[in-house]
């Protein structure tokens, strides 16, 4: 049985079970009882369950007598399913006490609402039920015509093409053992987590690790592309070897680099070789292939 | 415009709106392109990213924030812990284990806390998948109110705040029980 018909199913017993299945849908529902042992089957199961959570409920709330308490303990200490139940509603128990959590992320949740709704609001809607159609129309094309102009003149094929698949390189931890100096290793997160490049370059530039360390010219190549000296980005992750882990990500770079450097015979041959290749890549290689092949 | 640490911190503990509504603004997309990147959608990097603001919230309220780097980076460093550890747990190799050792670092502070905290925080975001009458009432009971109590407040029947409470619960656990983490804990016993 698929997975959603087998939800449908629960949420029918647990309606039924509850109480909450009224005239005709019950009489259907206990017709059917009556004549399918496979529905009886997951009926009584789920009776159980429903029985064995009171249970839990009773004995976690004090409500237990002592001689159920007994029984209940007595049990507890070889079943392991009731084991679990136990714990999974000690949890719900500790997770809506801290009330204040929830209301934080009950907060978090409304910005990003509003977050959502401010960015689809941004979307221009124009009323037209009392404008003339006609010169909408007219100027809608204008100003649509005037703008793919203005585009085409201000950017490349080239340039736009790197805008939509250059991301800069994230930056991963990098423990104290990669790099030499601890307190360099916090300015340079800071520095290129906040965008500020040229501190980056000073940092790595000066960094003795940065010869053997190829994850470390990989934040120095996007710190040089970030501030558009490509030629110098290019250098970079040209030294990253074909035998380096990072060998995929520097050449995906590269062939970003000489992309936005309008170079599209250079830019081919190494997205062709990240394409050939399994690596993270591959897919965004393909992609762009077809892009810059496409008129 | 850039916020220090300590505006952040007070805005986030004080509850204020503009602040953290700006911090969310600021910080969200790095965390997007991160999760993009790897394996990952748009609402995984919501949902990570929430996460990681309620544990920098549950530090700041107990007092055990203790970072000597933005704070931005920070909940970008437990992102990626959460997101890695989701990751290994539903099976996916594209990452190389290596960089998951390496976050494991003993000196990392936020991979504890996470490890320990992760299925609370399951539960309180499936509540708030349940309906607002679900949520109030299972609010209240584990709150500290008796069921009597909340029957008399909400004019309910006893019989049917005691059955109501019941399937609420039910339907947060079933809720829970989906999730990766709760499917590997049932397997630990």
């Amino acid at each position: 049985m698929k997975e959603s018909q087998n939800k449908k199913l629960y949420e029918h017993i647990d309606a039924y079970l509850n109480g909450e299945l009224k005239g005709d849908e019950l009489k259907a529902f206990e017709d059917i009882l009556n004549i399918d042992d496979k529905l009886k089957q997951e009926v009584e199961k789920q009776k159980q369950s429903d029985k064995l959570f009171k249970q839990i409920d009773a004995y976690l709330n004090n409500e237990l007598k002592e001689d159920e308490l007994n029984a209940f303990e007595e049990l507890l200490k070889t079943d392991n399913k009731l084991k679990l139940e136990v714990e999974k509603y000690k949890l719900v128990q500790s997770a809506l006490k801290d009330t204040s959590s929830i209301d934080f992320r009950k907060k978090l949740q409304d910005i990003d609402s509003e977050i959502n709704t401010k960015v689809s609001s941004k979307k221009p809607v124009f009323k037209l039920s009392r404008v003339n159609w006609k010169v909408a129309a007219v100027l809608v094309a204008f100003i649509g015509l005037m703008s793919l102009l203005f585009l085409q003149n201000r950017e490349s094929k080239h340039e736009k093409l790197f805008a939509s698949y250059y991301v800069t390189y994230p930056m991963e931890d990098i423990t104290r053992g990669e790099i030499s100096s601890h307190t360099s290793l916090n300015k340079l997160a800071l520095s290129y987590n906040n965008g500020n490049y040229e501190r980056v370059i000073e940092l790595l530039e000066s960094n003795e690790d940065i010869e053997t360390n190829d994850k470390l010219k990989l934040y120095l190549g996007n710190s040089y592309l970030n501030i558009n000296k490509e030629d110098k980005a290019i250098e970079v992750f040209q030294t990253i070897n074909t035998d380096s882990k990072f060998y995929s990500d520097g050449q995906w770079f590269l062939a970003l680099t000489y992309l936005k450097k309008g170079k599209k015979d250079k830019v081919f041959p190494i997205l062709e070789n990240l394409n050939a290749n399994n690596n993270l890549y591959t897919n965004k290689a393909s992609r762009l292939i077809k892009a810059l092949n496409a008129k | 415009m850039k916020v220090d640490n300590n505006t952040i911190i007070e805005g986030i503990k004080n509850g204020d709106h503009t602040i953290i509504k700006e911090f969310y603004k600021t910080h969200l997309p790095r965390i997007t392109q991160y999760i993009l990147k790897n394996s990952g959608g748009l609402d995984d990097a919501k949902d990570v990213f929430q996460d990681a603001m309620v544990i920098l919230f549950e530090k700041i309220k107990d007092n055990s924030l203790k970072i000597n780097c933005a704070i931005g980076t920070y909940v970008y460093g437990i992102c990626k812990y959460l997101w890695l550890n989701k990751l290994k747990r539903i099976g996916k190799t594209e990452l190389d284990d290596t960089d998951f050792g390496r976050i494991k670092d003993p000196t990392d502070d936020p991979i504890d806390l996470v490890y320990k905290k992760e299925k609370k925080l399951i539960i309180q975001k499936c509540l708030l998948k349940l309906g607002e009458g679900c949520q109030e009432i299972l609010l209240m009971f584990f709150g500290g109110y008796s069921l009597k109590e909340i029957a008399k407040q909400k004019k309910f029947t006893d019989g049917y705040t005691r059955k109501r409470k019941f399937v609420c619960q039910k339907k947060l656990i079933q809720l829970a029980d989906k999730d990766p983490v709760f499917k590997e804990f049932k397997a630990s016993f």
